[in-house]
């Protein structure tokens, strides 16, 4: 009897060992808060950048009157250490190594620098700075004009209150931001950027309209009205010169010819080809890629599911049209001018 | 006799296994899969006219945190309005409402019934002309909407072919007993694994009737919400899907809400869902297995099995019954066939698929160690078994019957409840009577 007692209580006890852990769970939480919900603000695109600046006010407004103007080296109250440079800057080379800073940096006068330098830490600019070639910034964070040199490379982010530029080759991680414009060199790779105009090289306007509205394109047979928008099934090439009155969708490719004018937004389950000075009045999504020409309007959001090339001049949204460019791999030719934010999280390239 | 008990049996365990393969599917999607996302960095846009309905009932408790909540949100106000709807409410609801929009003229403009059928659906298709935005954004009026989770909502709306959009619940009361704490592990993997591996796959992710949205021109070209239907979320989304519009899913679109904290109310929650989801099953089932040209076969199977997940918990029931009834009968039915039966039953319903889903949706939240608590889900599915179950089975008794009164979900919340940090709370717009004690 004692066997067969022993083996049904082992049988328990095994069956029952996974209990163990939910008990105890159970009995003595260890996780029971609320998920965090995601609050739109991580999204938000300047935010590190704001909250560094609301970070560095609180932590200066506590410092003596000493340190408050002049060149100055010293710790902030959380024990940071800062190098306050004021003139020139040839504080900036006091007891860095080889151009490493590792502290600190608040700019409070106008400041061009050589170039070549690495800041560990972050780089607060109250008056105009411009950086030098080759330099390497962790993040910046600029009251007023920033200037960025050939080869520069940011690790976290950059924020500008006024114009910012960024020269040729560099390589921007993280996100750059401006309240004002941010103006991109040749080669430059980002993931993130956010400005009112964002433009490589030369910024666009949005295009005059037309002297005279061009032909309304006519549906092929089998396209289907579905509330406010057009289905057509399989691919669509519509013709150069015309006028499309309806939004769109179509389940495969969709090719929208020279100087055609589309007065809603389009869809396309394949690949969208937008021709030489096509206009698009709302949003582009794709479920693969886009690939516009020159002088190409779009004023809604841009979205693709893999990539998407803006060709030379192509400009989306307008100064009063914000938009979003979305994909995950996005290339810029010169001249094309985004208003409002690209997003690209395997990175974006001009060329 | 032999064949007229095998054949059912035959085909529920066929049944089982093919919701089990789906449930492994979604599961390893998550794990492995392309996490899909196009729409969630759209941040600067121009963003087109949004009106946020809330279906209130008897809602003095919570309706205040709701528009305080909607109120902080960084949607242009001046694109925005918000319309709470007071379906003949015998409480201070109205007077809430009132205050709001005595204080808010601009945004707050409370939509009153006395008459007419009673329920969500029916009060939301009274209020749908009452709005001419663009957008309809729904919510419940126990949720906390966080401040950017209407614009994240709306976002989607851009692509033309999106006619629905739906977010995710997350529970905020999860601490309240065992049972908040099962319903938080549930809904993780019903939206973490579930929801987003429907989207990852070009599938039917489900407008879930709060935290979404539909396009009005959607709406209006299926005709308005129906109000003869329990579940008009998921009548609307099959709706939405036949007529070819698109409806989508929103992982990060994350959205506070107050879960059942007993389990009475959890039952009638579960009844009423089923009950629901039994109507539009009956409705669609063959207007999607016809196939319309824009909806593919994938597509076709999906909305098939989202459509019979309610029955599953009475098939399973039955197929119980049958084995046993056979095996009284003295009737053998291969040693294969029972093994799968059993498989398919924990896999379903048991230890396997259906926890494997939500462990891995708990992992993806970074949340592990409440997985702890898994082996307890068994009682949450037993619970819901026997309840669908019953659900269904009156409801079959009952079909002619015309359901016409609200089913509500309970409110916990008192004065004392602390509200997730960020959520509505302190923003300086509280109701007088907003204490949730009102």
């Amino acid at each position: 009897m004692l066997p067969v007692l022993a083996l049904f209580g082992l049988t328990a006890a095994w069956f029952l060992l996974p209990m163990i852990p939910a008990l105890v769970e159970l009995f003595r939480p260890t996780d029971i808060a609320p998920l965090k919900v995601v609050d739109r603000s991580s999204g938000y695109v300047a935010y590190f950048a704001r909250n560094f600046r609301q970070y560095l006010e609180k932590q200066t407004a506590a410092l003596p009157r000493e340190a408050q103007a002049g060149d100055f080296f010293g710790r902030l109250p959380d024990g940071t250490q800062f190098l306050r440079i004021h003139k020139t800057a040839d504080a900036l080379t006091r007891d860095a190594e080889e151009g490493t800073q590792n502290r600190l940096v608040v700019v409070d006068a106008p400041l061009t620098l050589r170039g070549g330098e690495t800041f560990l830490m972050e780089v607060y600019a109250r008056a105009p700075l411009v950086g030098g070639p080759g330099a390497v910034y962790r993040a910046v964070y600029a009251e007023q004009e920033l200037g960025l040199g050939d080869g520069t490379r940011v690790l976290r982010w950059a924020h500008a209150g006024g114009r910012m530029t960024v020269g040729a080759h560099s390589v921007l991680r993280g996100r750059i931001t401006s309240d004002t414009a941010v103006i991109l060199g040749g080669d430059v790779v980002f993931e993130r950027i956010g400005a009112p105009v964002i433009a490589v090289g030369e910024v666009q306007e949005p295009p005059p309209a037309p002297p005279a509205l061009p032909k309304a394109f006519k549906f092929p047979k089998g396209a289907r009205r579905i509330g406010d928008h057009v289905r057509v099934e399989g691919a669509l090439e519509i013709p150069e010169g015309v006028l499309v009155t309806s939004s769109l969708v179509v389940s495969g490719r969709l090719r929208i010819g020279l100087g055609t004018i589309v007065e809603g937004s389009v869809k396309a389950h394949g690949e969208i080809e937008l021709a030489d000075e096509a206009q698009v009045k709302g949003a582009v999504v794709t479920r693969t890629r886009l690939l516009t020409g020159t002088g190409v309007w779009i004023a809604g959001p841009v979205i693709a599911e893999e990539r998407i090339r803006l060709g030379k001049g192509t400009l989306v949204g307008g100064p009063d049209l914000p938009a979003t460019v979305s994909a995950p791999e996005i290339e810029l030719a010169t001249g094309a001018t985004v208003y409002g934010q690209i997003s690209a999280p395997r990175g974006a390239r001009t060329f | 006799m032999r064949f007229a008990l095998l054949i059912p049996l035959y085909i529920i365990v066929a049944v089982m296994v093919v919701y089990t393969i789906r449930h492994y599917l979604f599961t390893l999607n998550r794990l492995f899969g392309r996490h899909r996302q196009p729409y969630v960095d759209i941040g600067t846009a121009a963003w087109p006219r949004v009106a946020v309905f809330v279906p209130c009932h008897n809602e003095e408790k919570v309706v205040s945190h709701m528009l305080d909540a909607l109120l902080a949100g960084d949607y242009p106000p001046d694109r925005l309005i918000i319309v709470p709807i007071n379906d003949r409410s015998s409480d201070g609801t109205q007077d809430i409402l009132d205050d709001y929009a005595g204080r808010f003229p601009l945004q707050v403009r409370p939509f009153r019934r006395d008459d007419g059928r009673p329920g969500k659906a029916a009060a939301l298709r009274a209020a749908t002309a009452a709005a001419d935005a663009d957008i309809h954004l729904v919510f419940d009026a126990d949720y906390l909407p966080g401040r950017g989770l209407m614009k994240q909502l709306v976002a989607p709306f851009f692509d033309p072919e999106v006619g629905a959009v739906m977010g995710r619940v997350v529970p905020m009361n999860v601490s309240k007993s065992l049972l908040t704490r099962l319903l938080d592990l549930e809904r993780t993997g019903g939206y973490q694994v579930d929801q987003q591996a429907r989207m990852n796959l070009g599938l039917i992710p489900q407008y879930g009737g709060t935290v979404g949205g539909v396009r009005r021109a959607a709406l209006l070209d299926v005709g308005g919400w129906r109000d003869d239907t329990l579940a008009e979320d998921t009548d609307i989304t099959f709706q939405l899907v036949l007529a070819g519009w698109e409806v989508v899913y929103q992982n990060r679109s994350e959205c506070y809400e107050e879960v059942p904290e007993n389990w009475s109310s959890r039952i009638r929650q579960i009844k009423r869902w089923a009950r629901g989801h039994n109507q539009a099953m009956l409705r669609y089932w063959w207007p999607l297995l016809k196939r319309p040209a824009h909806v593919r076969r994938r597509t076709v199977v999906d909305g098939l099995l989202l459509l019979g997940v309610f029955a599953v918990g009475p098939l399973l029931l039955l197929g119980w019954m049958l084995a046993i009834t056979l095996y009284y009968l003295g009737i053998q039915i291969s040693a294969g066939l029972l093994a799968i039966l059993i498989v398919a039953m924990y896999s379903t319903l048991g230890n396997f698929a259906a926890f494997f889903e939500v462990a891995a949706g708990a992992r993806l939240d970074g949340s592990r160690r409440r997985i702890r608590l898994l082996p307890f889900l068994i009682v949450g599915f037993l619970v819901s078994l026997v309840s669908v179950s019953w659900a269904t089975v009156a409801q079959m008794a009952t079909f002619w019957r015309r359901h016409d009164q609200w089913e509500k979900t309970e409110r916990h919340r008192t004065a004392s409840t602390e509200l997730p940090n960020g959520n509505g709370n302190g923003n300086g717009n509280g109701h007088k009577n907003g204490n949730g004690g009102a």
